[in-house]
């Protein structure tokens, strides 16, 4: 049996009418979508810049923080005091909150570079041994980054041994994310 | 009307609705992205001062103006201690120890900073103003010499920069007709008396009386000590009792902290098996005082006299053979 429908013409242009709004909200929808991509795009990019210039000043000033600073005398330095690098490390983990504030979302390294003897990371074990600082050449004295995704800036450094009472050349090491 | 056709006024009452969610839509659009841009402009310039003051950690003594090109708000230490921001944004962590009115308005900020040494290095200091703010010093024949010695002569250490337009006057000079006219030229007006205050406080004149080591806000009625040279600039430029006793408490933080860490050093300094055996017992002393006592008016000589001899105890190490001083 054949069915067949019978619309009228006020049910044709109600029909006309919802097709069109329905159309101009897909329309709108679809625009908001790229709209908000874009500008999401552009909020993570300014954020990333951000987080450059913030890394590039960290590595600029991190050598004249008094955490890491030589001074002798009380005078001060230009050169990273390794005997309170050695100290740095418990005191981020005893005030973590404060350091969080201060780096952000960074890893800081130092890597000893000349004279150097052996390769590897640097711990209290090294430290009392009397190879030391021969012994190892990186210390991670600050880690607040997972990602793999990540900037590397460095900039070269004096390193001031105390408990032998000599000077080396290391490079000091930002990583940021990317 | 005749069946089967849609009533115009239906269509105008569909139109009408539609129409108006639409607009609605795109109202509410437009706000909350003038509202979004707003904020991250404001994020932005509170970032990019941080990073500006930050670089600053690298000189022990110097000031610049920092130009933002276009009007800003910036607030510090408005409501949370340790925070600065922009009106319309979020209040931004920054570790410094401010000293400044609570609202700078304009598109430049004087900036001056002073490294602080108790008797180690500990932190930089950090003293904000703008052009709309003045700041008058207030002698009498007594404390003349040490105001104009101490802040204004070439060779001291503590001359506070030209740029901020620091005034001196003498008290029988000081009258209200002065103080009246420059509450109309300017929106923060601060008169720090080195003797005993002729006039009064009020919401918009901020006075504040510095005698031997106390710092007396009397818009507050409070009063706090003055460890040294740099908690009374601090005192000077802060608008009120709470911004300075932010920047007092955050210093004396550091002290502690700072203290700790030579403490650390100096154990770590310590091992016999390479014959290291200095002595460090008076250092240690020196150094727990800070960590373990907070300066009060009763321990503020104590408090004085441990700087110097930490100093003492620390030069000393330098001439032993088994020996590292420790700052």
């Amino acid at each position: 049996m054949r069915t067949v429908n019978h619309y009228s013409k006020g049910q044709i242009g109600t029909i006309e009418m919802i097709m069109v709004l329905v159309i101009v909200i897909v329309i709108l929808v679809i625009g908001m979508i790229f709209y908000y991509k874009f500008f999401i795009g552009s909020v993570e990019s300014k954020n990333l810049e951000l987080n450059q210039q913030e890394a590039n000043v960290l590595l600029a000033s991190l050598s004249s923080i008094p955490e890491l600073q030589c001074s002798f005398r009380t005078i001060t330095r230009d050169c990273i005091d390794m005997g309170k690098v050695i100290t740095f490390k418990d005191a981020v983990t005893n005030d973590r909150v404060h350091y969080v504030d201060l780096f952000g979302t960074k890893n800081i390294k130092i890597e000893l570079i000349y004279p150097k003897d052996n390769e590897g990371e640097c711990n209290l074990n090294h430290y009392t041994s009397n190879e030391y600082p021969g012994n190892c050449n990186k210390w991670n004295i600050y880690n607040n980054l997972n990602t793999k995704d990540r900037a590397i800036l460095s900039t070269p450094v004096s390193l001031y041994f105390p408990i032998t009472k000599e000077f080396r050349i290391g490079r000091l090491i930002v990583e940021t994310r990317l | 009307m005749k069946r089967g056709i849609v009533s115009p006024v239906f269509t105008y009452i569909f139109v009408i609705i539609a129409g108006s969610v639409i607009l609605l839509f795109f109202t509410y659009f437009s706000y909350n992205q003038l509202y979004v841009g707003n904020r991250l402009n404001a994020i932005d310039v509170a970032k990019t001062l941080d990073d500006n003051l930050n670089s600053f950690i690298i000189s022990k003594n110097s000031d610049k103006d920092i130009n933002f090109g276009f009007d800003v708000r910036l607030l510090f230490n408005n409501i949370v201690c340790g925070t600065l921001s922009l009106d319309e944004g979020n209040n931004i962590r920054t570790n410094k120890v401010i000293f400044s009115p609570k609202v700078l308005d304009g598109d430049n900020l004087k900036t001056w900073t002073l490294s602080w040494k108790y008797p180690f290095h500990i932190t930089n200091f950090y003293y904000l103003s703008n052009e709309d703010s003045i700041y008058y010093l207030v002698y009498d024949s007594n404390s003349k010499k040490f105001v104009e010695d101490t802040f204004f002569d070439q060779n001291s250490q503590y001359k506070i920069p030209s740029r901020f337009g620091i005034r001196r006057i003498s008290k029988s000079d000081l009258n209200n007709n002065l103080v009246t006219n420059l509450l109309g030229k300017y929106d923060f007006v601060k008169l720090v008396y080195f003797t005993q205050p002729n006039l009064s406080p009020n919401d918009r004149l901020r006075i504040v009386e510095i005698d031997n080591n106390i710092a007396r806000f009397y818009n507050e009625d409070k009063e706090d000590i003055i460890l040294s040279e740099e908690f009374m600039i601090g005192a000077i430029f802060s608008e009120d009792y709470n911004n300075f006793k932010c920047g007092f408490d955050q210093s004396i933080s550091n002290l502690k902290s700072l203290s700790k860490l030579y403490l650390s050093k100096q154990e770590k300094l310590s091992i016999p098996a390479k014959g290291l055996t200095c002595n460090y017992a008076a250092i240690n002393h020196n150094l727990n005082y800070f960590i373990t006592t907070d300066p009060t008016i009763a321990n503020l000589q104590t408090y004085k006299n441990n700087v110097a001899n930490l100093q003492t105890n620390n030069n000393d190490l330098e001439g032993d053979e088994n020996c590292e001083s420790l700052f």
